[in-house]
């Protein structure tokens, strides 16, 4: 394997490696805004509200928070790194490949 | 295998989510759990900060529009007590910081020492509590306002309202002496042993503070709660009770019973712990309580909250109570994961307080939180 598509794969490799990290971070920092938006406009007493509009939008961006709560805390996690285990075993596969073509030659 | 076949690419990356879905969310969620269990000053003093600035601003007041003016006003109540109660139990475990709070729970004491605050129960009986202590029935209300009262004499034992809490605990005494089958009336016709339990855990917050010995009364209604409040089989107590008959047995209302009964008889409040811990189901490491007994079914209420899964906001909420008095750190731990899931803890400073709280869910929480071992 020559060195400059060696470097290619290892560039094409890192960013998707980075992919999910950022994702996480968007994730994370629109979780973080949405929950400090929601405190600052009293959540709880707008669900209370007798208003039902206010009642619907409080609802609606409560759920819209804990949706966000559980893809930061259960599925983000658990997906990122299933995805750096699938990107590195398939990885190690190439390499494996290429050593073995080395060999034959 | 090797890593050669997709197959077994998706096979590892399965197993990978499959472990991390099992031990991560744990590991992210309410890590503060060990340090509110140990009661570490930084954990409990961010919370204790947030419950008092809101009691100083009265931000209960007009906060709650449930659509009934007697749970509104209950919920105004109930935030003042919590308040008083959590905040002297900080004060009883960091003494050196306690004057910082002194103001928060004089606040507190202040509201439940106020005629205005009983309007609902006046529209109930046709006379305010206060104005009616001297008469021989109902109002078991009032033993959330003595908890309180008792919280802020703990703190500030020549408090002005010092002579109040006397009458309101001499009445109350003297209205569960005058009941054989230790029931009083909360409203005519309802009775609850949830609020029965705080006129106890009032009787026997009194004893701590003045000496005088109730035991014959507390030993009597323990034996009452133990025969006639509780079922037999799942352990927790009938959430109504009248001379007819009782109502289903339900998880919040154990728990927060279990938390009244501390200040008065540490063997029922463990009893009733334990049958709360009976009824905890847990996933993942993060645990809530059933609202309903086995063999009982029902919706959520204003005494639960929305039950989902069978597993109730108020029950789970109440429960860390007693898991903390009973020294059980892997119960308190994936409860508080639950409760810091859904109540979303949003840090200000040097303060802390959970979002989806409201001024009445994080003073409630806050007395959840430290409750302190009998």
């Amino acid at each position: 394997m020559s060195a400059a598509r060696s470097l290619a794969l290892r560039s094409g490799l890192a960013r998707q490696l980075l992919l999910p990290l950022f994702l996480d971070f968007v994730l994370v920092v629109a979780h973080w805004l949405v929950a400090y938006a929601l405190d600052r406009a009293s959540l709880i007493e707008r669900l209370l509200s007798p208003s039902g509009l206010d009642a619907i939008v409080a609802l609606l961006a409560a759920l819209a928070l804990f949706g966000l709560r559980f893809a930061v805390f259960f599925v983000a996690p658990a997906l990122t790194l299933a995805w750096w285990v699938f990107l590195v075993s398939g990885q190690a596969s190439l390499r494996a490949d290429a050593a073995r073509a080395h060999e034959g030659k | 295998m090797g890593w050669n076949t997709r197959a077994a690419r998706l096979a590892a990356a399965t197993t990978t989510f499959t472990l991390t879905l099992l031990f991560a969310p744990r590991a992210l969620v309410g890590r503060e759990a060990d340090a509110l269990f140990d009661g570490e000053r930084e954990a409990q003093m961010g919370l204790a900060r947030a419950v008092a600035e809101a009691a100083e601003q009265d931000a209960g007041r007009g906060a709650f529009h449930t659509g009934s003016a007697r749970f509104d006003a209950e919920w105004t109540l109930v935030t003042s007590q919590m308040t008083a109660l959590g905040l002297m139990q900080v004060c009883r475990e960091h003494p050196p910081r306690c004057l910082e709070f002194v103001p928060a729970i004089r606040a507190a004491g202040d509201r439940l020492a106020a005629r205005g605050s009983y309007v609902f129960a006046e529209d109930a009986w046709g006379v305010g509590p206060l104005e009616s202590l001297e008469g021989d029935f109902g109002h078991a209300y009032l033993g959330y306002a003595a908890l309180g009262l008792g919280a802020l004499r703990l703190v500030e034992p020549h408090t002005r309202h010092a002579a109040l809490h006397e009458r309101i605990v001499a009445a109350l005494i003297r209205r569960l002496e005058a009941a054989p089958d230790g029931v009083l009336e909360t409203y005519p016709g309802e009775a609850y042993p949830a609020d029965i339990a705080a006129v106890a855990g009032a009787i026997g917050q009194h004893t701590r503070i003045t000496g005088q010995d109730h035991r014959p009364l507390l030993t009597r209604m323990a034996g009452i709660y133990r025969s006639r409040f509780t079922d037999r089989a799942s352990g927790y107590l009938y959430q109504t009770v009248s001379a007819h008959g009782h109502g289903p047995p339900r998880g919040s209302g154990t728990a927060i019973a279990a938390y009244f009964w501390s200040f008065a008889d540490a063997a029922l409040a463990r009893e009733l712990g334990d049958a709360v811990a009976r009824g905890q189901r847990s996933v993942l490491g993060f645990a809530g309580v059933r609202e309903y007994a086995p063999g009982a079914h029902g919706g959520g209420d204003v005494d639960s909250g929305p039950v989902v899964l069978g597993v109730s906001v108020s029950a789970t909420g109440f429960a860390l109570a007693s898991a903390r008095q009973r020294g059980e750190r892997a119960q308190f731990a994936a409860l508080y994961r639950t409760t810091a899931l859904f109540g979303v803890r949003v840090a200000h400073g040097e303060s802390w307080r959970f979002a989806t709280g409201g001024p009445l869910g994080n003073a409630l929480l806050l007395a959840m939180l430290t409750a302190r071992p009998p």
